[in-house]
């Protein structure tokens, strides 16, 4: 008995041995990019949210007294917080359609067989790999009200009325950098849909059109629902990048004119440099953090679904 | 099945059929769509087209096939290996598509985001440091004009010499311009350093203004040859403050000792950086050198002097005036304005052509909503109770502090300023006023030298203080210092970078300095000197500033809450949704939660 547990011991081992050579081969080719996955995100972030709990001007070694949930409830109590929360949550609801609808309608245009396509194609798409900061400069002088070239132009065709100070507006300002991020943006979800649209599997849409589908029905009923899924990834990709925008808003206004454009991100950004309150930045870091997450598991829940 | 130009598997047999009524010639089709096809091909996983990868029912290329494609758009075969018909189902293929959507998208992830980080480093337009608010010190400026407010700067000796003969027109005076007229070097003495390293050092200094480098550097080249040859300047220009601010406090919290040299704003950062520790007080070394803390205006020191320390020296100091088109004046029969209501006039006269009277880039920074609060402080005479209302010891809604909100609300309402100002930066303004569509331009000393670069050489460039709010009242000038040095407190050589500091700020270094840039000196320099700087910079708007100095009054908020509060009310004000009474109230309630002050100015 003890003979043949041992001889099904030796005949084990070298299995487990190569299973547990396998394991550690695995754990040190991933291991590099776990180091530097510790090191620049899960560190952070754990250090970010017990920052959260505490106050810190930002200068000293050492963080500032503990102070539990006050730097939660000073948000929470505070109105530009919430200022904030409907101007991300506007920038989202107005900005995903926008370019996912946007992109959608183009990239079936781009799908087909049009004069020029890979050209438009790459027009397209240039927004996306331009600097951002060339962007912002670039409509902050097409944007101008004085001389800027969209006015400029506006009045040259005899629409007056229609001029605004569109970014130093506080009732223009948010959609007006809502369309910028738009035009930045849609190349993006462009490629993202144009990739699906091209591996869709044609014998389906043969087989509509065999069946006599009209082209409005084949797009509808056909093309839409099974390109559901990249559609789902465009929109979480876009809400995503439309719940922390930072840049764009922070150099074309700043937040401003009176919080009119102030988002999340913005409002980090001044609590923590502006303010030195980095614990407060902490803790709103925490809060669009879960949002953000909410978000997704939303998203996530009812792609599943479809 | 029809050979066509398209991915397969794109549009499908139907459409390509319809491609067909579209005639191109083949080689165009080939320049367009090469690498689009190569490129789009490998990385989705699809075939580049039909053609080229023909796939038969019956083996051949069918094995190879079905590694690669999602679907041929023409046929699939059935009997590929490991196939099945479900394999070939609508959820298979979508599933798979998915995936090679991502794959396909994932280098542009990284692409975007690649691109996105060095954006994400906000950039505050490359705003002259020296925009920065100034301050106000009760002390009598030593040429003694004793103005009841706090201002900043004082007039210069002998400025009447008109130091480079003929290069100013304003000679107002002497133009027995003597020795001053145009030395070519400079004519203060270089000091040997007191300290000196024993092996070579680099010194860091981390500043915020790239404007300022090239003369940095040129001073500390100087201080190596002549100076201490082991010394080494490093300058790192960071694009505007809040870059270089960020990079200093992780430094602070991290008790780096690097940088050695600090460039600071006056104001709350002043007060932050002495409380926390982070920065050395100039006081020991102002005890080792009376002549250098005498070659200071003495109301700059002031400034920056928080709880007896003084925390830092100016590198330059500056003002806030009005730039005008002389010769759209003159077009106009318009006079420079004296008063409030004279610019008013202008303004009318201005507006009836079509042409904006003043451009203001009020959406600049965070400072330049404030200006025009800041101007009426102390064209009212009330910049010192300004000061109070800061430190908490006075109410922002108390009638002083009311009466400045109310004259700031009559200007920023008035058709004086140009519309949309909020929209407006410093580059944006220049371009309005350099293209004739402003008479005048309301900025800083700091854009000189871009206002000259923008306009055309038959404009008559000239400027003058902002008008008297009340008949015999003073004209408000905004003065400031610019950027502050410092030394780390945890910096390893602190001599040494003091030794740096004196050769960049002291009675020479002040000298090139302000030559280089065009920027007014940190405190009175002789008549050679303005000589030289004259010979140096040759235009002859820089006299005029450097008479402004003196009236220059401050425009520092020391706490932050406050700062913010009077940023956010009056945007809101040029917004036209708040009025003075609004503003104050906010400005007060932010006031009152900072608490009491800990600390005391002056």
């Amino acid at each position: 008995m003890a003979e043949s547990v041992a001889v099904r011991r030796a005949a084990v081992a070298p299995a487990q041995r190569r299973h547990v050579e396998r394991t550690l081969t695995a754990y040190l080719f991933v291991g590099p990019a776990l180091l530097v996955l510790l090191a620049f995100i899960v560190y952070p972030a754990i250090y970010s949210f017990l920052l959260s709990f505490h106050e810190w001007n930002g200068f000293t070694p050492v963080w500032g007294d503990f102070v539990g949930f006050d730097n939660y409830t000073g948000l929470l109590k505070d109105p530009i917080f919430w200022k904030a929360a409907v101007n991300s949550i506007l920038f989202v609801v107005v900005r995903t359609p926008l370019e996912v609808g946007i992109a959608f309608v183009l990239a079936l245009l781009l799908n087909q067989n049009i004069p020029g396509r890979s050209f438009l194609r790459t027009m397209f798409f240039v927004p996306v790999v331009m600097s951002l900061i060339v962007v912002t400069i670039l409509f902050q002088r097409i944007l101008e009200g004085n001389v800027g070239f969209l006015n400029t132009f506006l009045r040259s065709v005899g629409l007056d009325a229609l001029t605004r100070m569109w970014l130093g507006d506080p009732a223009t300002a948010l959609p007006t950098i809502i369309l910028v991020s738009v035009w930045k943006n849609v190349g993006f979800s462009l490629v993202i849909l144009l990739a699906g649209l091209q591996g869709m599997p044609s014998e389906v849409i043969e087989a509509a059109r065999c069946d006599g589908a009209s082209r409005r029905q084949l797009t509808m009923q056909i093309v839409v629902p099974l390109m559901k899924p990249i559609i789902g990834i465009a929109v979480v990709l876009s809400i995503i990048g439309g719940l922390k925008v930072f840049d764009l808003v922070y150099i074309m206004t700043r937040g401003g004119p009176t919080y009119s454009t102030e988002v999340f991100a913005t409002m980090l950004y001044r609590h923590a440099f502006d303010l030195n309150e980095m614990g407060v930045a902490s803790a709103l870091a925490v809060i669009m953090v879960l949002v953000i997450m909410g978000t997704s598991r939303i998203q996530t829940f009812l792609l599943r679904d479809s | 099945m029809v050979a066509t130009y398209q991915y397969v598997g794109s549009t499908g047999v139907l459409w390509s059929c319809k491609s067909a009524s579209i005639l191109r010639p083949h080689w165009f089709n080939g320049c367009t769509n090469w690498l689009s096809r190569r490129l789009c091909g490998w990385l989705v996983g699809m075939r580049p087209t039909a053609q080229d990868w023909p796939v038969s029912s019956q083996g051949g290329g069918a094995d190879h096939a079905t590694a690669y494609a999602v679907s041929d758009g023409v046929q699939w075969p059935a009997s590929l290996p490991g196939g099945t018909e479900e394999d070939s189902s609508v959820a298979r293929y979508s599933r798979r598509f998915v995936l090679r959507t991502l794959v396909a998208a994932l280098p542009v992830t990284l692409l975007a985001c690649g691109q996105a980080a060095p954006a994400a480093a906000p950039k505050t337009e490359a705003k002259p440091a020296d925009a920065k608010p100034a301050a106000p010190a009760a002390a009598a400026s030593p040429a003694g004009t004793p103005l009841a407010g706090a201002n900043i700067g004082g007039a210069q000796p002998a400025l009447s010499a008109s130091p480079a003969a003929g290069a100013s027109p304003v000679a107002g005076a002497s133009p027995a311009a003597g020795p001053a007229a145009g030395a070519a070097t400079n004519p203060m003495s270089f000091k040997a350093p007191t300290a000196k390293a024993s092996t070579p050092t680099t010194l860091t200094f981390w500043q915020y203004v790239p404007f300022h480098n090239d003369i940095q550097k040129e001073i500390a080249a100087e201080y190596k040859e002549k100076g201490d040859p082991n010394v080494t300047l490093e300058i790192t220009a960071y694009p505007a403050l809040n870059e270089q601010r960020t990079a200093i406090k992780a430094a602070m919290a991290a008790a780096s000792a690097t940088p050695d040299i600090i460039a600071l704003e006056p104001g709350a950062d002043t007060v932050d950086y002495l409380t926390n520790g982070g920065v050395l007080s100039m006081n020991k070394f102002f005890e080792q050198d009376k002549e250098f803390k005498d070659s200071f205006w003495p109301n700059a020191l002031q400034l920056l002097t928080i709880n007896g320390q003084t925390v830092s020296v100016p590198a330059v100091t500056n003002t806030v005036v009005v730039y005008y088109n002389k010769k759209m004046f003159a077009d106009n029969g318009v006079q420079v304005p004296e008063t409030w209501d004279d610019m008013k006039k202008a303004a009318g006269v201005f507006n009836g052509k079509g042409i904006a009277p003043v451009v203001f880039a009020t959406g600049e920074d965070r400072n330049h909503p404030i200006f025009p609060f800041f101007t009426v402080a102390g064209g009212l005479k009330l910049d010192t109770k300004m000061r109070d209302a800061d430190l908490g010891k006075l109410e922002w809604t108390g009638a002083e502090m009311m009466q400045v909100a109310e004259k700031t609300e009559e200007i920023i309402k008035s058709d004086v300023l140009i519309k949309g100002s909020l929209g407006l930066k410093q580059p944006d303004a220049i371009g309005v006023f350099a293209t004739g569509k402003a008479a005048m331009f309301w900025a800083g000393q700091w854009l000189r030298t871009s206002i000259r670069q923008a306009i055309p050489p038959d404009f008559d460039l000239a400027i003058f203080p902002f008008p008297s709010l009340t008949p015999g009242g003073i004209k408000p000038v905004l003065s400031s210092t610019g950027i502050t040095l410092t030394v780390n407190s945890k910096s390893k050589n602190p001599e040494l970078a003091f030794e740096m500091i004196r050769a960049l700020t002291g009675v020479r270094g002040k000298v090139t300095y302000s030559s280089g840039l065009g920027i007014s000196p940190n405190g009175p320099v002789s008549a050679e000197s303005l000589g030289f700087q004259m010979t140096r910079l040759k235009d002859p708007l820089y006299p005029e500033f450097l008479k402004l100095q003196p009236t220059g009054t401050s425009r520092i908020i020391f706490t932050p809450q406050v700062q913010e509060a009077m940023y956010q009310g009056f945007q809101g004000m040029f917004t036209g949704s708040k009025n003075a009474k609004a503003v104050m109230e906010e400005v007060e309630a932010a006031s009152k939660k900072a608490g009491e002050r800990k600390f005391t100015v002056g």
